[in-house]
């Protein structure tokens, strides 16, 4: 036998030692515990992520659908704010836009007699009240400038088919258009004189007048002599028969302001000085930076015009 | 291991019951502490549990076991102001103060066992790991961090020291 092994047979000898059997158990319950427990930090945050992840996307969908929602409803806002801007110097422009067109018509009568001249059919129903006074376009528009609380109501011109009376249509079109520029004006003053976005901005309120004036439109001139004449007919306005187009001018005013004065230029050539003189005036509101050459004037001008 | 790193629990015992006995008696003959030897043995056996998920097995099993006890061996003796390896390796260590353990000694052991006990460290750790774990020259080497003829050297003194102590 070698040393070797003699050396390792006395070491068998020795009282084999063994760990106690509490330890056995503390270690493997320990070692039992960590493979239990392995999954369960597993289990723990995927109990997380697993509402982590709907959570965080009902978050971002109730996040956009209330900003959609904020965002929709910003938009009327916006539009209402720029309606009361727009109608602010109402009274007085109506009125100066008023005295301006009254006296091209001596009475509102036969200007109703001229509308056919201009292509529109009259409304028989304003003829079928002759009660009416002649004068009653003065007292109603001495009513407004009293009371401009109504101007507000026909801000936003409603979309309603309006008595119409024809006598006043032209003249009531033209109203509500210059007001409806003289407010987009107003607004682009306000805008440091935004050109492009003015003539945006008159291009929508235009196209919203145009709108309004295919079915017949004469909001406010005409309103008085709709209450006067049928004070409930004021509440439950009757639809006007069908008319014709009434032949709505172009708006220019959305239109470049080059454009716009060949347009004037045009009207001038073809001898409708009165409304070549009205677009001049609504261009030099608009645009009153803008500087018309010579040559363009004596083609727009009235004065210079040949 | 690999069984028990992916989760047999079963495969952890296996390995437990084969190696529990011969880890205790390396580690309670290398501290000569009872207590201690307890306490740093369940501590080389929670290491593994911590590492089953990182093993790879590079060497064998025992090889890496007893790495793990002569490195918590190292820092017990560390903690303690003691060296691993004598300067001397023929330097007797001075046979315990305490008379129990003596008498304990003397009872149980014999001669054999106060001759164990009177290894040095290096010596003892180097017999125990080939006496308990089998490891070879070179397995104890690789465990300890020697090279291998200091190993076997370690080995050789003290297999030389216990074959005089039976001797006697």
């Amino acid at each position: 036998m070698s040393d070797e092994q003699e050396v390792s047979r006395h070491y068998r000898g020795l009282p084999p030692e063994e760990p106690p059997r509490a330890l056995d158990d503390a270690i493997l319950s320990a070692a039992r515990r960590a493979v239990r427990a392995r999954p369960a930090p597993l289990v723990v945050p995927s109990g997380r992520s697993r509402w982590y992840f709907p959570l965080a996307a009902a978050a971002v969908i109730v996040l956009a659908v209330a900003v959609t929602v904020h965002v929709q409803r910003e938009q009327p806002d916006t539009e209402a704010l720029s309606g009361p801007v727009a109608t602010t110097p109402e009274p007085q422009q109506e009125a100066a836009m008023r005295d301006r067109v009254e006296p091209e018509k001596p009475k509102p009568a036969p200007a109703r007699k001229a509308a056919p001249s201009e292509g529109f059919v009259p409304d028989p129903k304003p003829q079928a009240s002759p009660e009416a006074p002649a004068a009653a376009p003065d007292q109603a528009r001495m009513k407004r400038e009293a009371a401009p609380a109504p101007a507000p109501q026909a801000a936003p011109p409603p979309p309603r088919p309006s008595p119409a009376p024809q006598d006043s249509a032209g003249a009531a079109r033209d109203s509500a258009r210059a007001d409806a520029e003289r407010a987009a004006a107003t607004k682009a003053q306000a805008e440091e004189r935004a050109k492009a976005e003015a003539a945006q901005v008159l291009g929508q309120i235009a196209s919203g007048a145009r709108v309004q004036e295919a079915p017949a439109p004469a909001p406010k001139a005409a309103m008085p002599d709709a209450r006067r004449a049928a004070p409930s007919a004021a509440a439950k306005p009757k639809p006007a028969p069908a008319l014709p187009a009434p032949a709505p001018r172009t708006n220019y005013a959305s239109h470049s302001p080059e454009q716009w004065l060949q347009a004037i230029a045009d009207l001038r050539r073809q001898g409708r000085h009165e409304e070549a003189d009205r677009e001049l005036a609504d261009f030099r509101r608009v645009y009153r930076e803008y500087r018309i050459d010579e040559a363009t004037l004596d083609r727009v001008e009235r004065s210079r015009f040949k | 291991m690999l069984a028990y790193g992916g989760g047999d629990a079963g495969a952890f015992e296996t390995l437990y019951r084969r190696h529990r006995g011969a880890l205790y008696r390396f580690v309670l003959r290398a501290l000569r502490h009872r207590a201690t030897a307890e306490e740093l043995f369940q501590e080389v056996w929670l290491r593994v549990i911590e590492a089953r998920g990182r093993y790879a097995p590079q060497a064998r099993f025992t090889t890496w076991l007893y790495t793990i006890a002569h490195n918590l061996l190292v820092d017990h003796w560390r903690k303690k102001g003691l060296s691993v390896v004598p300067l001397d390796e023929d330097e007797m260590v001075a046979a315990p103060d305490n008379p129990a353990r003596q008498a304990e000694a003397r009872e149980a052991l014999a001669r054999f066992m106060h001759a164990l006990e009177a290894l040095p460290a290096a010596q003892r750790e180097a017999f125990l790991l080939h006496e308990e774990a089998g490891l070879t020259v070179a397995e104890i080497a690789a465990v300890t961090g020697a090279n291998e003829e200091a190993a076997k050297s370690r080995l050789r003194y003290a297999m030389a020291k216990l074959k005089a102590a039976v001797d006697e």
